[in-house]
């Protein structure tokens, strides 16, 4: 993700909550990006059903593709706070098109998949001159699977991610794909046949 | 469930239903007689707004008409009257602040979360939602949002709601009493 995507992302998110903008968890463009002592982390997350076209509903005149990704949270470990969480939850999240692949920069260390979050709809509501309220819904799946990192890894494959759920976007469980055959294409291409790639799918924690 | 209050007006809301950019639509009576009665209870007590509106919204959504909006009667009870087969998910309620008996002096709107809430009606029936109790949760600073949540209670008991149920759809010349009343009956 460039810089102006995280920009205009935290934006929103800073006009939505009224609060501090959230790291985004950064993006490794090519093998020169990936520091010492950082790993990709690489894989996709789609809904099943999928999302339809029209099926997020975003205000016109909002005009941010970010609106419509899906955001990955993580932390320590499961978790265990309210319904639908705070802003907090962005920190350090990744935020993807449904189906493309992230290639997304961590610590060496085991960390948890908390969540997927998405928008459901985003609209804008105003009345009177000074009167502007927005409402943004979006649906939280489960996740708490952890993520097997380890020094020394480079690249880390952890699977396509499939959210299952309903049509009132419950959710109804997450299955995990080894797509490793198709994935490996795209991390050659992007960071050459120099960097160790190995496949550690995600875990029931 | 905690939800979050939004102190939205609810005029700039409404106008939205009341041009039909979101709003329902207005069945004719054979159209009626072919839906299903879905009905409810929200006790308001402890809102800071009445209750006068409530709409869900059809899923999965489409660009025309996605609102279908309920009827509030008594300041409590929601009902519809022929609502079509189909999967649906509550959207929003609202109603507003009164000074001194007479003043409206502020529209409320309670927004439904974007996932759950949701019903399918798969056959023509009596479907009876549930009673609840609005439960107000304060928010903890200047910049938190207060917060509420739906509480099921126990009474009014289906039985009970329908029976007042019945006497308002007959207010209403609905064509879905003799459905009522028989689902009634399978209630003694």
């Amino acid at each position: 993700m460039n810089r102006l995507t995280t920009y205009t992302l935290g934006l929103a998110l800073l006009g939505l909550s009224a609060c501090s903008i959230p790291n985004i968890r950064p993006e490794a463009k090519n093998a020169g990006d990936i520091g010492q002592g950082e790993v990709v982390v690489v894989g996709s997350v789609v809904l099943d059903p999928a999302m339809g076209p029209d099926e997020q509903v975003i205000a016109r005149g909002i005009n941010m593709d970010q609106m419509k990704y899906a955001a990955l949270a993580f932390g320590p470990g499961p978790y265990q706070g309210e319904d639908e969480p705070g802003m907090g939850v962005y920190e350090g999240a990744i935020s993807v098109p449904f189906g493309a692949f992230f290639f997304s920069k961590f610590d060496p260390e085991p960390i948890t998949l908390r969540m997927l979050i998405y928008t459901t709809s985003y609209s804008v509501q105003a009345s009177g001159r000074h009167n502007v309220s927005s409402d943004w819904r979006r649906a939280f799946m489960p996740a708490n699977r952890k993520l097997d990192l380890r020094d020394g890894d480079q690249v880390v494959y952890i699977g396509k991610l499939v959210f299952k759920r309903d049509e009132f976007n419950s959710p109804k469980g997450l299955v995990v794909l080894d797509e490793y055959d198709r994935a490996l294409p795209a991390i050659r291409k992007r960071f050459g046949h120099g960097v160790k790639v190995r496949k550690a799918l995600l875990k029931t924690e | 469930m905690k939800r979050r209050l939004s102190l939205i007006g609810a005029i700039g809301l409404l106008f939205v239903y009341l041009t039909g950019c979101g709003g329902g639509r207005t069945l004719t009576k054979e159209e009626r007689a072919q839906g299903s009665l879905v009905f409810g209870q929200i006790d308001m007590d402890e809102a800071p707004s009445n209750f006068q509106w409530l709409s869900t919204r059809v899923i999965p959504t489409p660009k025309e008409l996605p609102y279908w909006n309920f009827g509030v009667h008594k300041n409590r009870i929601f009902l519809f009257d022929g609502l079509p087969k189909g999967s649906y998910q509550m959207d929003s309620f609202g109603g507003h602040s009164s000074f001194l008996w007479i003043f409206n002096n502020q529209d409320y709107s309670y927004n439904f979360p974007g996932q759950g809430n949701g019903f399918r009606i798969q056959d023509q029936g009596v479907y009876f939602m549930g009673a609840f109790k609005y439960k107000a949760i304060k928010g903890k600073g200047f910049f938190t949002a207060d917060k509420w949540d739906l509480e099921r209670v126990k009474s009014p008991t289906e039985k009970e709601l329908l029976i007042e149920v019945i006497g308002l759809l007959k207010k209403m010349d609905s064509p879905l009493v003799p459905l009522a009343e028989k689902h009634l009956r399978s209630l003694q």
